[in-house]
């Protein structure tokens, strides 16, 4: 029986990809959101409303994950802006292998702002680097103020903190304050922004974040 | 359940080492795994036979050692285990803490035999 050491870390090859999207990513000078949540949480929808605001004064670019169909990306197209659909086929989250090849088909040196929706999933896609700038994490009142202690990863690597669907919080009796203390627990340095992508209450904040990330 | 896809990652660099080492038949993969990774091991290793079965690697099996989340306090500089993911210094209650074990996903050793 003979021992060899390897001490090698298990996503190396993911993180090396990740890294050379970062430089690259850095030196086009675009900055790249990972955007993550459950499924139904209204990634798409808040991705339908930020173009609305900053589709014509802004080259955005977005990379839809979902495990089958081209929805999201059909969807995203309507606003006139560069979109890939990557289907995992299966796969739970993206990996930076695929997000290097989605990349292949965008116009990158006109793209000032990459939106790469994740597949939606509070557990698998926080274990992947996709060399993005910040991972904001999606979820809904609908969705119930446990959810950041229920999946305390996610919440942990993420930066931001979006809650959607505001409007419904009467409808299903969220508890505001318990959500932010849950999230705040896991994540003190979390960013916070409370909004309903439907109505547009909120969206203003939001907005002006990503107009603040882009100066 | 990433677990699937963390075990293709295994396998991939396990397979790699044995390629450079002809002559001999792999045993055990070791892992070591934190925490915070949120990994089942159970279905890490489930995972793991059947992506082995039928390969040269089969009759390996996949050892893990979990390494609990620890953390120090910056503020008043105790260190503490976490638990149930509750990311304030048990002392102090200070969130200002630094991650110190429980992030760390690697293959720590082969072993094999001729």
């Amino acid at each position: 029986m003979t021992v060899i050491t390897v001490e090698r870390k298990v996503l190396e090859q993911n993180d090396a990809v990740a890294a050379e999207l970062r430089r690259q990513f850095k030196e086009k000078d675009i900055i790249v959101l990972n955007v993550l949540s459950s499924p139904g949480s209204g990634k798409t929808t808040l991705l339908e409303r930020t173009l609305e605001r900053l589709g014509n004064d802004i080259p955005i670019a977005v990379i839809e994950g979902d495990v089958q169909t081209d929805n999201d990306a059909q969807r995203i197209a309507k606003f006139d802006v560069p979109v890939v659909q990557i289907v995992t086929n299966g796969g739970c989250h993206l990996d930076a292998l695929l997000v290097r090849d989605a990349l292949t088909n965008l116009p990158l040196d006109s793209v000032r702002l990459l939106f790469i929706e994740n597949v939606g999933n509070l557990v698998c896609p926080a274990s992947y680097d996709l060399g993005e700038d910040k991972k904001v994490v999606i979820f809904s009142t609908t969705e119930g103020e446990d959810k950041p202690i229920k999946y305390p990863k996610m919440f942990r690597v993420a930066d931001v903190c979006v809650l959607n669907k505001t409007d419904l919080a009467p409808h299903v009796d969220f508890d505001f304050t318990q959500y932010r203390q849950n999230a705040e627990k896991i994540n003190p340095k979390l960013e916070f922004f409370e909004l309903s992508a439907k109505t547009g209450d909120g969206i203003d904040q939001w907005i002006e974040w990503l107009k603040y990330l882009l100066q | 359940m990433h677990e699937t896809a963390l075990a293709k990652e295994i396998v991939a660099i396990a397979a790699e080492i044995l390629e450079k080492q002809p002559q001999t038949r792999l045993d055990a993969v070791r892992v070591t795994i934190g925490e915070m990774i949120a990994v089942v091991p159970d279905l890490l290793k489930h995972a793991y036979d059947s992506l082995v079965t039928g390969t040269p690697l089969h009759n390996s099996s996949l050892e893990i050692e979990i390494i609990p989340i620890t953390a120090a306090c910056e503020k008043c500089n105790q260190s503490f285990g976490l638990d149930e993911y509750n990311f304030l210094c048990p002392f102090c209650q200070s969130p200002d803490i630094q991650i110190k074990t429980g992030n760390e996903f690697y293959i720590k050793e082969l072993e094999v035999s001729p």
